[in-house]
Protein backbone atom coordinates (compact mmCIF):
# COMPACT_ATOMS: atom_id res chain seq x y z
CA UNK A 1 0.00 0.00 0.00
CA UNK A 2 1.08 3.28 -0.73
CA UNK A 3 2.76 4.49 2.78
CA UNK A 4 1.41 8.09 2.06
CA UNK A 5 -2.12 7.45 2.05
CA UNK A 6 -3.73 8.28 5.26
CA UNK A 7 -6.80 7.08 6.38
CA UNK A 8 -8.82 7.96 9.88
CA UNK A 9 -11.78 6.99 11.21
CA UNK A 10 -13.40 9.11 14.19
CA UNK A 11 -16.51 8.46 16.39
CA UNK A 12 -18.01 12.00 17.07
CA UNK A 13 -20.49 11.36 20.18
CA UNK A 14 -22.20 14.39 21.57
CA UNK A 15 -22.16 14.64 25.44
CA UNK A 16 -25.05 13.56 27.62
CA UNK A 17 -28.03 15.38 28.50
CA UNK A 18 -26.92 18.78 31.01
CA UNK A 19 -28.65 21.16 32.94
CA UNK A 20 -29.04 23.47 30.40
CA UNK A 21 -30.06 21.27 27.37
CA UNK A 22 -33.63 22.46 28.81
CA UNK A 23 -35.88 25.65 28.03
CA UNK A 24 -33.55 26.77 24.91
CA UNK A 25 -31.15 28.30 26.67
CA UNK A 26 -28.01 30.00 25.64
CA UNK A 27 -25.31 27.32 27.28
CA UNK A 28 -22.12 27.77 28.51
CA UNK A 29 -18.99 25.66 29.63
CA UNK A 30 -20.14 25.13 32.73
CA UNK A 31 -23.40 22.97 33.04
CA UNK A 32 -22.70 19.36 33.98
CA UNK A 33 -24.46 15.96 33.06
CA UNK A 34 -27.69 15.58 34.93
CA UNK A 35 -28.66 11.45 36.27
CA UNK A 36 -30.29 10.81 32.90
CA UNK A 37 -27.08 12.96 30.56
CA UNK A 38 -25.36 10.17 33.32
CA UNK A 39 -27.37 6.87 32.70
CA UNK A 40 -26.50 7.90 28.83
CA UNK A 41 -22.92 8.67 29.39
CA UNK A 42 -22.52 5.02 30.51
CA UNK A 43 -24.68 3.22 27.59
CA UNK A 44 -22.87 5.03 25.07
CA UNK A 45 -18.86 4.11 26.90
CA UNK A 46 -20.33 0.16 27.04
CA UNK A 47 -20.98 0.50 23.14
CA UNK A 48 -17.63 2.41 22.64
CA UNK A 49 -15.31 -0.57 24.17
CA UNK A 50 -15.98 -2.83 21.07
CA UNK A 51 -15.28 0.11 18.44
CA UNK A 52 -10.98 -0.58 18.68
CA UNK A 53 -10.53 3.48 19.03
CA UNK A 54 -7.01 4.73 20.14
CA UNK A 55 -7.70 7.79 21.75
CA UNK A 56 -10.64 9.96 23.08
CA UNK A 57 -10.37 13.25 22.71
CA UNK A 58 -12.85 15.82 24.53
CA UNK A 59 -14.30 19.35 24.29
CA UNK A 60 -13.15 20.62 28.41
CA UNK A 61 -16.49 21.66 29.05
CA UNK A 62 -17.77 20.00 32.17
CA UNK A 63 -20.18 18.28 30.08
CA UNK A 64 -18.50 16.65 27.68
CA UNK A 65 -15.65 16.40 30.19
CA UNK A 66 -18.17 14.23 32.02
CA UNK A 67 -18.66 12.06 29.30
CA UNK A 68 -15.50 11.67 28.32
CA UNK A 69 -14.71 10.29 31.45
CA UNK A 70 -17.53 7.41 31.61
CA UNK A 71 -15.57 6.67 28.02
CA UNK A 72 -12.30 6.41 29.40
CA UNK A 73 -13.44 4.53 32.56
CA UNK A 74 -15.03 1.82 30.26
CA UNK A 75 -11.94 2.05 27.85
CA UNK A 76 -9.36 2.50 29.43
CA UNK A 77 -7.86 5.08 26.42
CA UNK A 78 -5.78 7.60 27.34
CA UNK A 79 -7.98 10.98 27.33
CA UNK A 80 -6.53 14.48 25.85
CA UNK A 81 -8.57 17.89 26.61
CA UNK A 82 -8.74 19.76 23.41
CA UNK A 83 -10.05 23.19 23.12
CA UNK A 84 -10.71 23.17 19.93
CA UNK A 85 -13.75 20.82 20.06
CA UNK A 86 -15.55 23.06 22.59
CA UNK A 87 -18.98 24.41 21.93
CA UNK A 88 -19.87 27.30 20.10
CA UNK A 89 -19.73 30.30 22.21
CA UNK A 90 -22.40 32.61 22.41
CA UNK A 91 -22.52 36.33 23.65
CA UNK A 92 -21.09 35.93 27.20
CA UNK A 93 -23.91 38.25 27.99
CA UNK A 94 -26.95 36.01 26.95
CA UNK A 95 -25.30 32.75 28.27
CA UNK A 96 -27.91 30.85 30.47
CA UNK A 97 -30.85 32.74 29.10
CA UNK A 98 -33.38 31.70 27.14
CA UNK A 99 -33.68 32.16 23.60
CA UNK A 100 -36.94 33.26 23.44
CA UNK A 101 -36.33 36.63 25.24
CA UNK A 102 -36.34 40.05 23.96
CA UNK A 103 -32.46 40.02 24.22
CA UNK A 104 -32.25 36.68 22.86
CA UNK A 105 -34.49 37.58 19.95
CA UNK A 106 -32.92 40.33 19.10
CA UNK A 107 -29.55 38.57 18.37
CA UNK A 108 -31.24 36.06 16.20
CA UNK A 109 -32.61 38.80 14.29
CA UNK A 110 -29.73 40.52 13.49
CA UNK A 111 -28.05 37.26 13.17
CA UNK A 112 -30.17 36.18 10.33
CA UNK A 113 -29.62 39.88 8.64
CA UNK A 114 -26.06 39.71 8.77
CA UNK A 115 -25.46 35.83 7.29
CA UNK A 116 -23.44 37.15 4.92
CA UNK A 117 -21.13 39.44 6.56
CA UNK A 118 -17.86 37.61 7.71
CA UNK A 119 -16.81 40.61 9.84
CA UNK A 120 -20.09 41.00 12.16
CA UNK A 121 -20.66 40.01 15.60
CA UNK A 122 -23.68 40.92 18.08
CA UNK A 123 -20.86 40.96 21.04
CA UNK A 124 -18.41 38.59 21.67
CA UNK A 125 -19.51 35.69 20.37
CA UNK A 126 -18.18 32.92 17.39
CA UNK A 127 -20.39 33.81 13.89
CA UNK A 128 -20.81 31.12 11.42
CA UNK A 129 -17.50 32.11 9.80
CA UNK A 130 -15.91 31.81 13.29
CA UNK A 131 -17.10 28.50 13.66
CA UNK A 132 -16.20 27.41 10.41
CA UNK A 133 -12.41 28.18 10.28
CA UNK A 134 -12.66 26.16 13.97
CA UNK A 135 -13.80 23.65 12.24
CA UNK A 136 -11.80 23.17 9.14
CA UNK A 137 -9.04 23.51 12.02
CA UNK A 138 -10.17 21.10 14.20
CA UNK A 139 -10.36 18.08 10.71
CA UNK A 140 -6.57 19.30 10.21
CA UNK A 141 -6.15 18.94 13.73
CA UNK A 142 -7.63 15.28 13.57
CA UNK A 143 -5.08 14.13 10.27
CA UNK A 144 -2.12 15.74 11.88
CA UNK A 145 -3.14 13.13 15.48
CA UNK A 146 -1.12 9.97 15.06
CA UNK A 147 -3.80 7.68 15.77
CA UNK A 148 -5.87 6.12 13.23
CA UNK A 149 -9.15 5.42 15.09
CA UNK A 150 -10.17 8.88 17.37
CA UNK A 151 -13.12 9.24 19.97
CA UNK A 152 -13.93 12.74 19.95
CA UNK A 153 -16.64 14.10 22.64
CA UNK A 154 -18.36 17.58 21.63
CA UNK A 155 -21.22 19.17 21.39
CA UNK A 156 -24.14 19.82 19.03
CA UNK A 157 -23.21 22.92 17.16
CA UNK A 158 -19.78 22.52 17.05
CA UNK A 159 -20.47 18.67 15.61
CA UNK A 160 -22.90 20.71 12.63
CA UNK A 161 -20.35 22.69 11.94
CA UNK A 162 -17.42 19.71 11.38
CA UNK A 163 -19.98 18.51 9.07
CA UNK A 164 -20.88 21.72 7.43
CA UNK A 165 -16.95 22.04 6.64
CA UNK A 166 -16.43 18.10 5.38
CA UNK A 167 -19.41 18.23 3.25
CA UNK A 168 -18.85 21.76 1.46
CA UNK A 169 -14.71 21.06 0.88
CA UNK A 170 -14.69 25.07 -0.15
CA UNK A 171 -15.74 28.77 1.20
CA UNK A 172 -19.86 27.76 1.81
CA UNK A 173 -21.81 31.24 2.19
CA UNK A 174 -23.20 31.83 5.67
CA UNK A 175 -26.98 30.57 4.41
CA UNK A 176 -25.65 27.48 3.18
CA UNK A 177 -23.69 27.08 6.71
CA UNK A 178 -26.92 27.89 8.53
CA UNK A 179 -29.26 26.09 6.87
CA UNK A 180 -27.16 22.71 7.05
CA UNK A 181 -26.70 23.11 10.43
CA UNK A 182 -30.81 23.48 10.92
CA UNK A 183 -31.19 20.50 9.07
CA UNK A 184 -29.18 18.30 11.47
CA UNK A 185 -30.89 17.59 14.74
CA UNK A 186 -28.75 16.17 16.95
CA UNK A 187 -29.04 13.59 20.38
CA UNK A 188 -27.02 13.25 23.45
CA UNK A 189 -25.05 10.31 23.29
CA UNK A 190 -25.40 9.74 19.80
CA UNK A 191 -22.78 8.90 17.46
CA UNK A 192 -21.49 9.87 14.38
CA UNK A 193 -19.00 8.24 12.40
CA UNK A 194 -17.05 9.89 9.82
CA UNK A 195 -14.10 8.43 8.16
CA UNK A 196 -11.25 10.35 6.15
CA UNK A 197 -9.29 9.05 2.91
CA UNK A 198 -6.87 11.17 1.35
CA UNK A 199 -6.58 9.63 -2.07
CA UNK A 200 -9.96 10.02 -2.60
CA UNK A 201 -10.09 12.66 -5.61
CA UNK A 202 -13.77 12.31 -6.86
CA UNK A 203 -14.98 12.21 -3.95
CA UNK A 204 -15.19 14.45 -0.88
CA UNK A 205 -12.11 13.26 1.53
CA UNK A 206 -14.14 13.31 4.30
CA UNK A 207 -17.32 11.37 4.24
CA UNK A 208 -20.21 10.87 6.69
CA UNK A 209 -21.00 7.11 7.21
CA UNK A 210 -23.32 7.28 10.19
CA UNK A 211 -24.88 10.25 11.74
CA UNK A 212 -26.42 9.96 15.33
CA UNK A 213 -26.59 6.30 15.81
CA UNK A 214 -28.41 6.00 19.15
CA UNK A 215 -29.13 2.59 19.14
CA UNK A 216 -27.57 2.01 22.26
CA UNK A 217 -30.20 3.77 23.64
CA UNK A 218 -33.22 1.53 22.59
CA UNK A 219 -35.34 -0.31 25.27
CA UNK A 220 -33.98 2.69 27.61
CA UNK A 221 -36.11 5.42 28.91
CA UNK A 222 -33.06 7.79 27.87
CA UNK A 223 -34.29 8.64 24.25
CA UNK A 224 -36.28 11.70 23.43
CA UNK A 225 -38.70 11.63 22.11
CA UNK A 226 -38.82 7.80 22.16
CA UNK A 227 -41.31 7.24 19.82
CA UNK A 228 -39.43 8.89 17.21
CA UNK A 229 -36.45 6.40 17.78
CA UNK A 230 -35.03 3.25 15.49
CA UNK A 231 -34.99 0.37 18.23
CA UNK B 1 -50.40 19.79 12.45
CA UNK B 2 -47.96 17.50 14.65
CA UNK B 3 -44.94 16.22 13.10
CA UNK B 4 -44.06 13.65 10.44
CA UNK B 5 -41.31 11.09 10.24
CA UNK B 6 -39.96 9.34 7.01
CA UNK B 7 -37.77 6.36 7.45
CA UNK B 8 -35.54 6.20 4.07
CA UNK B 9 -34.08 2.40 3.79
CA UNK B 10 -31.74 1.36 0.75
CA UNK B 11 -32.08 -1.57 -0.26
CA UNK B 12 -29.92 -5.18 0.48
CA UNK B 13 -26.81 -5.51 -1.49
CA UNK B 14 -27.86 -6.47 -4.94
CA UNK B 15 -25.47 -8.39 -7.58
CA UNK B 16 -24.46 -4.92 -8.65
CA UNK B 17 -23.05 -4.10 -5.49
CA UNK B 18 -21.70 -7.83 -5.18
CA UNK B 19 -19.79 -7.23 -8.17
CA UNK B 20 -19.36 -3.59 -8.37
CA UNK B 21 -20.67 -3.74 -12.27
CA UNK B 22 -23.43 -1.92 -13.65
CA UNK B 23 -26.22 -4.04 -13.81
CA UNK B 24 -29.33 -1.21 -14.56
CA UNK B 25 -32.79 -1.77 -12.81
CA UNK B 26 -33.41 -5.45 -12.86
CA UNK B 27 -29.92 -6.57 -10.35
CA UNK B 28 -31.30 -8.50 -8.06
CA UNK B 29 -31.27 -8.86 -4.36
CA UNK B 30 -28.12 -11.76 -3.64
CA UNK B 31 -28.22 -13.80 -0.85
CA UNK B 32 -26.30 -11.65 1.56
CA UNK B 33 -28.98 -9.10 0.20
CA UNK B 34 -32.14 -11.27 1.11
CA UNK B 35 -30.59 -11.55 4.82
CA UNK B 36 -29.82 -7.90 5.17
CA UNK B 37 -33.70 -7.08 3.94
CA UNK B 38 -34.71 -10.02 6.59
CA UNK B 39 -32.61 -8.16 9.35
CA UNK B 40 -34.14 -4.72 9.01
CA UNK B 41 -37.54 -6.33 8.17
CA UNK B 42 -36.89 -7.34 12.02
CA UNK B 43 -35.92 -4.13 13.26
CA UNK B 44 -38.85 -2.68 11.88
CA UNK B 45 -41.38 -4.73 13.32
CA UNK B 46 -40.49 -2.08 16.64
CA UNK B 47 -41.25 0.46 14.61
CA UNK B 48 -44.38 2.68 14.52
CA UNK B 49 -45.23 2.94 10.73
CA UNK B 50 -48.62 3.84 8.71
CA UNK B 51 -47.35 2.96 5.42
CA UNK B 52 -44.43 1.28 3.49
CA UNK B 53 -43.89 2.76 0.21
CA UNK B 54 -40.99 1.21 -2.53
CA UNK B 55 -39.55 2.25 -5.28
CA UNK B 56 -40.08 -0.01 -8.50
CA UNK B 57 -36.73 -2.02 -8.88
CA UNK B 58 -37.24 -5.63 -8.21
CA UNK B 59 -34.18 -5.11 -5.40
CA UNK B 60 -35.72 -2.30 -3.57
CA UNK B 61 -39.32 -4.41 -3.98
CA UNK B 62 -37.75 -7.13 -2.52
CA UNK B 63 -36.35 -5.02 0.55
CA UNK B 64 -39.77 -4.31 0.65
CA UNK B 65 -41.69 -7.26 0.94
CA UNK B 66 -39.75 -8.31 3.31
CA UNK B 67 -40.58 -5.67 5.79
CA UNK B 68 -43.44 -5.82 4.39
CA UNK B 69 -44.19 -9.69 5.80
CA UNK B 70 -42.62 -8.65 9.26
CA UNK B 71 -44.85 -5.94 9.78
CA UNK B 72 -47.66 -7.02 8.08
CA UNK B 73 -48.33 -4.05 5.65
CA UNK B 74 -48.91 -4.16 1.98
CA UNK B 75 -46.17 -2.40 -0.20
CA UNK B 76 -47.20 0.83 -2.27
CA UNK B 77 -45.40 0.95 -5.10
CA UNK B 78 -44.28 4.23 -6.42
CA UNK B 79 -42.28 5.53 -9.61
CA UNK B 80 -40.70 8.53 -7.81
CA UNK B 81 -37.96 6.52 -5.95
CA UNK B 82 -36.07 4.59 -8.47
CA UNK B 83 -32.29 4.58 -8.71
CA UNK B 84 -30.71 7.49 -10.66
CA UNK B 85 -30.39 6.26 -14.10
CA UNK B 86 -27.17 6.18 -16.13
CA UNK B 87 -26.12 6.38 -19.91
CA UNK B 88 -27.36 2.62 -21.11
CA UNK B 89 -23.76 2.19 -22.96
CA UNK B 90 -22.13 1.71 -19.20
CA UNK B 91 -24.52 -1.40 -18.42
CA UNK B 92 -22.35 -4.39 -17.77
CA UNK B 93 -19.42 -2.31 -17.09
CA UNK B 94 -16.85 -2.84 -14.33
CA UNK B 95 -17.45 -0.12 -11.52
CA UNK B 96 -13.60 0.74 -12.40
CA UNK B 97 -13.74 0.35 -16.05
CA UNK B 98 -12.08 3.07 -17.46
CA UNK B 99 -15.12 3.76 -19.83
CA UNK B 100 -17.11 4.00 -16.54
CA UNK B 101 -15.10 6.06 -15.06
CA UNK B 102 -14.92 9.00 -17.94
CA UNK B 103 -18.42 8.76 -18.02
CA UNK B 104 -18.54 9.37 -14.73
CA UNK B 105 -15.99 12.14 -14.50
CA UNK B 106 -17.52 13.80 -17.48
CA UNK B 107 -20.96 13.78 -15.29
CA UNK B 108 -19.59 15.31 -12.20
CA UNK B 109 -16.87 17.71 -13.62
CA UNK B 110 -20.25 19.12 -15.46
CA UNK B 111 -21.72 19.41 -11.55
CA UNK B 112 -18.26 21.27 -10.82
CA UNK B 113 -19.18 23.77 -13.77
CA UNK B 114 -22.49 24.42 -12.24
CA UNK B 115 -24.23 23.03 -15.56
CA UNK B 116 -28.21 21.55 -15.68
CA UNK B 117 -28.55 19.99 -18.51
CA UNK B 118 -25.45 18.36 -19.07
CA UNK B 119 -25.79 14.56 -20.56
CA UNK B 120 -23.44 11.95 -21.78
CA UNK B 121 -25.79 10.05 -23.56
CA UNK B 122 -29.56 8.79 -22.79
CA UNK B 123 -29.34 9.62 -18.22
CA UNK B 124 -31.08 11.55 -16.25
CA UNK B 125 -29.52 15.10 -16.28
CA UNK B 126 -29.21 17.08 -12.83
CA UNK B 127 -32.42 18.95 -13.87
CA UNK B 128 -34.37 15.84 -14.36
CA UNK B 129 -32.66 14.43 -11.01
CA UNK B 130 -34.07 17.78 -9.37
CA UNK B 131 -37.48 17.61 -10.42
CA UNK B 132 -37.69 13.80 -9.66
CA UNK B 133 -36.66 14.38 -6.01
CA UNK B 134 -38.56 17.60 -5.68
CA UNK B 135 -42.18 15.80 -6.64
CA UNK B 136 -40.57 12.86 -4.45
CA UNK B 137 -40.22 15.31 -1.64
CA UNK B 138 -43.70 17.19 -2.60
CA UNK B 139 -45.27 13.63 -2.83
CA UNK B 140 -44.10 12.46 0.78
CA UNK B 141 -45.32 16.03 1.96
CA UNK B 142 -48.79 15.52 1.04
CA UNK B 143 -48.85 11.83 2.00
CA UNK B 144 -51.85 12.13 5.08
CA UNK B 145 -50.02 9.28 7.25
CA UNK B 146 -47.59 10.58 10.37
CA UNK B 147 -44.96 7.28 10.06
CA UNK B 148 -43.33 6.47 6.48
CA UNK B 149 -41.25 4.01 4.96
CA UNK B 150 -40.02 4.39 1.96
CA UNK B 151 -37.42 2.22 0.19
CA UNK B 152 -35.19 3.24 -1.74
CA UNK B 153 -31.47 3.59 -3.80
CA UNK B 154 -27.87 4.94 -2.73
CA UNK B 155 -27.69 7.79 -4.80
CA UNK B 156 -31.55 8.69 -5.49
CA UNK B 157 -31.34 9.10 -1.85
CA UNK B 158 -28.36 11.56 -1.65
CA UNK B 159 -30.19 13.42 -4.26
CA UNK B 160 -33.27 13.62 -2.04
CA UNK B 161 -31.02 14.57 0.89
CA UNK B 162 -29.35 17.19 -0.52
CA UNK B 163 -32.83 18.75 -1.59
CA UNK B 164 -34.00 18.34 1.73
CA UNK B 165 -31.20 20.19 3.11
CA UNK B 166 -30.71 23.10 1.24
CA UNK B 167 -34.10 23.71 -1.02
CA UNK B 168 -33.51 26.33 -2.52
CA UNK B 169 -29.98 26.72 -2.30
CA UNK B 170 -28.98 23.72 -4.03
CA UNK B 171 -26.53 24.18 -6.58
CA UNK B 172 -25.10 21.55 -8.82
CA UNK B 173 -21.59 21.97 -7.38
CA UNK B 174 -22.80 21.16 -3.82
CA UNK B 175 -24.83 18.91 -4.85
CA UNK B 176 -21.28 17.54 -6.04
CA UNK B 177 -19.83 17.66 -2.50
CA UNK B 178 -23.18 16.48 -0.41
CA UNK B 179 -23.22 13.16 -2.68
CA UNK B 180 -19.53 13.05 -2.24
CA UNK B 181 -19.88 13.61 1.59
CA UNK B 182 -22.01 10.82 2.22
CA UNK B 183 -21.82 7.27 2.14
CA UNK B 184 -24.46 4.48 2.20
CA UNK B 185 -24.84 1.28 3.36
CA UNK B 186 -27.23 -1.64 2.24
CA UNK B 187 -30.25 -1.41 4.13
CA UNK B 188 -29.05 1.38 6.27
CA UNK B 189 -32.09 3.83 7.89
CA UNK B 190 -32.23 7.07 7.71
CA UNK B 191 -34.99 9.09 9.59
CA UNK B 192 -36.05 12.50 8.43
CA UNK B 193 -38.75 14.79 10.67
CA UNK B 194 -40.86 16.85 8.93
CA UNK B 195 -42.38 19.91 10.70
CA UNK B 196 -46.09 19.87 9.56
CA UNK B 197 -46.19 23.21 11.43
CA UNK B 198 -43.97 24.54 8.66
CA UNK B 199 -45.99 23.09 5.83
CA UNK B 200 -45.38 25.39 2.88
CA UNK B 201 -41.69 26.20 3.66
CA UNK B 202 -39.88 23.99 1.85
CA UNK B 203 -36.59 22.28 2.87
CA UNK B 204 -36.77 24.33 6.36
CA UNK B 205 -39.16 22.34 7.52
CA UNK B 206 -37.31 18.57 6.84
CA UNK B 207 -34.81 17.81 9.63
CA UNK B 208 -32.03 14.89 9.97
CA UNK B 209 -32.50 12.78 13.18
CA UNK B 210 -30.26 9.65 12.02
CA UNK B 211 -28.01 9.15 8.89
CA UNK B 212 -27.97 5.44 7.90
CA UNK B 213 -27.75 3.43 10.99
CA UNK B 214 -26.82 -0.42 10.37
CA UNK B 215 -27.13 -1.66 13.78
CA UNK B 216 -29.70 -4.20 13.18
CA UNK B 217 -26.56 -5.33 11.01
CA UNK B 218 -24.39 -5.82 14.30
CA UNK B 219 -22.17 -8.77 14.10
Amino acid sequence: MDEERVEKLVYFIRHGESTQNFGNVFQGPDSVLTERGKKQAQFVADRTRSLGAEVVLTSPFIRARETAQTIVAATHLPLVEELLFREFSPPTSLIGKPRNTEEGRNYIRKLQANLTNPEWRYADEENYFDLHTRAITALQHLLERPEHKIIVVTHAAFMRALLTAMMTEGEPSGETMRQLMRFIKPMNTGITICRYRSWAVQRNKWRLLTWNDHSHLADTDLEDPKTYDLQ
Amino acid sequence: MSNKRVYSIRHGESESNATSTMLGANSPLTDTGRAQAENVAERMKHVAFDVLISSTYPRALDTARAIGVSTNKPVVKSDLFYERTWPSTTLGLHYQDQKKREVEKAMFDSYARGETEYRVADEETYSDLLLRAQAARDYLESRPESSIVVVTHGTFLRFLHAVLQLGDQLTPQLYRNLHGGHGTYNTGVTLYEVDGEQAGMSSAKWKLRTWMDVAHLAE
